[in-house]
């Protein structure tokens, strides 16, 4: 039966099923692994596969939800999730998001009149927030890491918690998991912050995990749990609207569940085994990309908004470009994360094997 | 009260006396030594010791029989056993005949102060060696 | 030949009966008091031991080596008098425990008829009623502790004995007569096999006792077995220049076949906040440390502005209140020692106790307290590379859960980074039976689920999209999207639990 319904949908064979059942494993290792990252990866990869946008986001939204539930219980687990924190996020989180999204509307109505290139402005707007933030955020990443002598403690540089430490901006709110204490004023501005961020560039996990870094003094794995907690409610969120509204595709959804269930455990066995710096360094990495991704793309929207001058016809390699960063920047992320799973892996077997078989009973009195 | 505590040592090995004379002088006790237990009790039977340091083994009165017979001379002496033959039984034997202490050698003489330091404040007497204990 | 051990709190029931036992077998009668009384004259200080368990105050965990020596001391003169004798009776407190596997010795328990008993101590002893009782109760309160402190046993467990005789029914002279003709039972005969359990007996407690006198060897705790005639003494990696004392000292071992020294091969370090002898922890890593012929060394990890000071015990020194010991004739001192400095025993966290325990296993390596965290823990053990297993058991005790299994985990990961060493936490040494049967059927169920949801939602794919993407009325609306939403987590914790099986499986944990 062929229908309208074909118009939505794509018709899914062998090859694009496995296709995305491997866009499902890297989004996988990296949610897993940084705590967020799937949806930019995956998205545009269902794109390209021909998928329409918004049944891509749809598909990846709903998957989302119910994967950050699997993760965070994982997480959670670990004494990796700080629920309370999570809430304080979320509620402000969602107030951040509405400015965005009143933000984002304000620019993309006010576009003026070119007609085809109306939402070119507010592409612009976001891509500029986009790069700047998490190009900022990237190299202060790396710095940490790059920076430091081995022996040095591995621990993340705490100048800014100590500032706002030092500042005892009261009242300051305890919380258990994370073992930390952390204002409730900075707490609202982050939690806004990153709503905003979140609403307007549509990465949340990219910003938040690193604010609670550095600006809450919270331990990288808690704040990869503790992020992935919070992506449940807004997954719950958007699952619910987009399942409303008719756009989720349940074959891509399950097809990418076959490809991310396998990679975020791998991601969160990761985060177990690999040290904090690669972590944080395989972040940064990745964040860079992304940035140099977008980056790519501003001069489209600048031509677009006639205050760049160049040919129309490089928008095809400008757009591509653009695509193909995203796409190593993912595939590296999880190659350094694979290959660093792997290592620790075997050497976890090597031990265990030993303490199993190891010499006879020595006779000791 | 800043009287001097009198402590009498007994033991048949003349060292024992030579050394922990000195060790309980420095804590401020008028201290006594004997080898022959016998002489000890004599001199027992003139003056009354708040404490008496004595040995278990010895040839002529055990330190059993030397605890009988302070005891019986003044109820409030404090006796303490010292002995590198200790046994759980001598040890109850002497604790149920009224011995304050039960130390076995070899030990330090600060053990030693150390119970001669209770045995003044179980007399009641704030002095040297409540003050040595706290030393 | 026979061998007869009596055993019984109350000295002169026992020597009572074992004399009169002697007479009748024509052998010769032991009893602990003289062997204690040679083992002082030897320079082992067993009043201490004595006075230990009467004073609970006094750490016992510090005289772990006296305890040691005392016992090789008995057990050998024990062994010495069996081999000299034709019969041997040996009286003594819990001395069923003396010589344990060799099938020719008889232990004999003895109840002691109570009433015989205080009016026996009030004549013997010279005291009232009253004080007799209290007497004998308090005897026997430390008798029985003194038991579980040298044995680790109970002394009413009867588990060790051959026979149980209660002297309130009957006569000291049928108590003995049932007890020779008991002797004379096949199954108390000597067979090669007690002959040679008896032999490796003492041969192991006289190589311990030999080791345990000689000035070079007598602080080195040793770990001492002997199998077939064969002597086999361990010691740790860090006494491996005082070594090859160990081969001169034992040169005048009689009886053994073979000396064989061999050193720990290497040392496991098990760093925590806390540790306790009875914990699974510990029985975990000596049954290791044991199979490894490793040496364990302990690190107590304390948060860096802990209240308790930092113990260093460098060396088993400080746990045993006598060093090796020396004759005592030899003994200028009188038995008064010099004044030592002695610090504060500060709370040890169960430091000295396991110790302690890892001496008598001869298994110890070694104990300090550290104060910091994961780059104190990095510095300490770079400045002594000799392990070859760092164990992270119960640290960051005051923090909660959660951060208390995060930091732990940080913990292991920065130490595994910057050593070449392997590093365990806790879960990886209880981990033993990882993957049974049982998650073996429920990875198997869920997969299945799976499979049957993926085959069924894919062979009706356009009917389900159809439904989900274009419903007519707002109620299929509502319905699409509860379907969605309750559908989507299902098939994600069903997957997800066949993934996470597997993965347990693989051991990716």
């Amino acid at each position: 039966m062929q229908g309208p319904i074909t118009d939505l949908f794509i018709n899914i064979d062998l090859y694009s099923a496995l296709q995305v059942v491997v866009l499902g494993f890297i989004g996988g290792v990296l949610s897993g692994f940084i705590g967020s990252g799937g949806a930019f990866f995956m998205t545009p990869g269902m794109m390209n596969l021909g998928v329409e946008g918004v049944i891509a986001v749809a598909s990846n939204i709903t998957h989302k939800f119910g994967k950050a539930m699997v993760g965070s219980h994982k997480h959670g687990e670990m004494g990796n999730v700080d629920k309370k924190l999570a809430m304080y996020l979320l509620l402000t989180a969602a107030a951040g998001i509405r400015l965005a999204v009143w933000i984002s509307s304000f620019l993309f109505e006010s576009g003026d009149t070119h007609g085809a290139d109306k939402g070119a402005g507010a592409n612009l707007y976001i891509s500029l927030v986009f790069v700047s933030i998490l190009t900022a955020v990237a190299l202060s990443m790396l710095k940490d890491v790059l920076g430091k002598k081995n022996d040095g403690g591995a621990g993340p540089s705490r100048k800014m918690v100590e500032t706002l430490a030092r500042l005892n901006l009261k009242p300051l709110i305890y919380f258990k998991v994370a073992d930390v204490s952390v204002s409730l004023w900075v707490l609202l501005l982050v939690g806004l912050a990153t709503g905003y961020l979140a609403g307007t560039i549509g990465v949340g996990g990219f910003i938040g995990v690193p604010a609670m870094i550095y600006i809450f003094g919270i331990p990288t794995a808690v704040a990869a749990g503790t992020e992935l907690y919070l992506a449940m409610f807004m997954g719950a969120f958007g699952a619910l609207n987009y399942a409303f509204a008719g756009y989720v595709d349940l074959r891509l959804t399950m097809l990418l569940y076959l490809g991310s269930l396998v990679g975020v455990h791998l991601g969160v066995y990761g985060v177990k085994v690999v040290n904090e710096k690669v972590i944080r360094l395989v972040t940064g990495v990745i964040i860079l990309l992304c940035v140099f991704s977008r980056a790519v793309a501003i001069p489209v929207y600048l031509r677009q908004m006639e205050m760049l001058n160049i040919a129309a016809s490089w928008d095809g390699w400008l757009n591509g470009a653009s695509k193909a960063l995203l796409f190593a920047s993912g595939l590296a992320g999880t190659g350094i994360i694979m290959v660093n799973v792997i290592k620790a892996y075997r050497q976890r077997l090597r031990l265990k094997r030993t303490i199993a078989y190891s010499s006879q009973p020595a006779e000791q009195h | 009260m800043s009287a001097q505590l009198k402590v009498m040592v007994i033991d048949d090995e003349p060292i024992v006396g030579k050394r922990l004379g000195p060790a309980l002088e420095k804590m401020g006790c008028q201290t006594e030594t004997f080898v022959d237990p016998a002489a000890a009790l004599g001199r027992l039977a003139e003056c009354e010791f708040d404490v008496v340091v004595t040995d278990v083994r010895m040839d002529e009165v055990d330190g059993i029989g030397v605890l009988e017979r302070v005891k019986a001379l003044s109820k409030r002496t404090k006796v303490i056993m010292i002995t590198g033959y200790a046994t759980l039984e001598v040890a109850h034997e002497a604790l149920a005949k009224g011995a304050f202490d039960f130390i076995a050698k070899p030990f330090k003489p600060e053990d030693l102060r150390q119970a001669v330091a209770r045995a003044a404040e179980a007399l009641g007497i704030q002095g040297p060696g409540a003050a040595a204990s706290q030393a | 030949m026979a061998i007869v051990i009596v055993s019984s709190a109350i000295e002169s029931a026992r020597r009572e009966l074992a004399q009169s036992l002697a007479a009748k077998l024509g052998g010769v009668c032991a009893s602990r008091e003289q062997l204690v009384e040679q083992a002082t004259l030897a320079g082992i200080p067993v009043g201490k031991l004595e006075v230990a368990v009467l004073k609970q105050s006094t750490p016992r965990e510090r005289l772990a080596r006296l305890k040691s020596r005392y016992l090789s001391f008995v057990t050998s003169a024990l062994c010495d008098l069996a081999s000299q004798h034709r019969n041997l009776v040996y009286h003594g407190r819990a001395g069923n425990l003396l010589l344990p596997g060799v099938s020719h010795v008889i232990r004999i328990r003895l109840l002691a008829d109570n009433e015989r008993q205080l009016q026996q101590t009030m004549a013997a002893l010279n005291l009232d009623l009253d004080k007799a009782k209290d007497y004998q109760r308090r005897l026997k309160e430390d008798v029985a502790r003194w038991v579980h402190f040298m044995h680790g046993t109970e002394v009413d467990s009867l588990n060790g004995y051959d026979l149980v005789l209660n002297l309130a029914h009957m006569s000291m002279e049928s108590a003995a007569a049932a007890i020779c003709s008991m002797a004379q039972l096949p199954d108390f005969n000597e067979t090669p096999a007690s002959v040679r359990a008896l032999g490796d007996l003492c041969l192991a407690a006289r190589a311990r006792d030999l080791l345990g006198r000689d000035e070079r060897t007598g602080d080195m705790d040793l770990g001492v077995s002997a199998q077939d005639g064969r002597v086999t003494v361990t010691y740790m990696p860090q006494q491996a220049d005082e070594a090859p004392a160990i081969s001169a000292v034992l040169a005048s071992l009689q009886g053994a076949r073979e000396v064989v020294c061999t050193m720990a091969l290497t040392n496991l370090l098990w760093l925590s906040e806390s540790f306790a002898p009875d914990s699974p922890d510990f029985a975990h890593v000596t049954e290791l440390a044991q199979r490894w012929g490793a040496a364990v060394e302990l690190m107590r990890l304390v948060p860096q502005d802990a209240d308790d000071q930092p113990v260093c015990l460098a060396s088993a020194d400080e746990l045993t209140a006598a060093g090796p010991c020396r004759p005592k004739e030899a003994d200028p001192t009188g038995g008064i020692e010099d004044d030592v400095e002695s610090k504060p025993s500060a709370v040890d966290g169960g430091l000295a106790a396991t110790a302690e325990r890892l001496i008598s296993l001869g298994l110890f390596g070694g104990g300090r307290t550290l104060a910091g965290g994961g780059q104190e823990v990095v510095a300490a053990i770079k400045s002594a590379p000799r392990y070859s297993l760092v164990m992270v058991g119960d640290v960051f005790m005051s923090k909660g859960p959660a951060v208390r299994t995060r930091l732990s985990r940080d913990l292991a990961a920065y130490v595994t980074e910057r050593i070449t060493l392997p590093v365990m936490s806790k879960e990886d040494l209880q981990a033993k039976v990882v993957f049974g049967a049982k998650q073996f059927s429920r990875m198997a169920l869920y997969t299945a689920l799976v499979v049957v949801i993926y085959l069924v939602v894919f062979s009706f794919q356009w009917p389900i999209q159809e439904f989900l993407g274009s419903p007519g009325s707002l109620a299929m609306k509502v319905v699409a999207t509860i379907a969605v939403v309750s559908f989507v987590p299902l098939v994600a914790y069903l997957f997800g639990n066949s993934t996470g099986l597997l993965f347990k499986w693989l051991r990716f944990e």
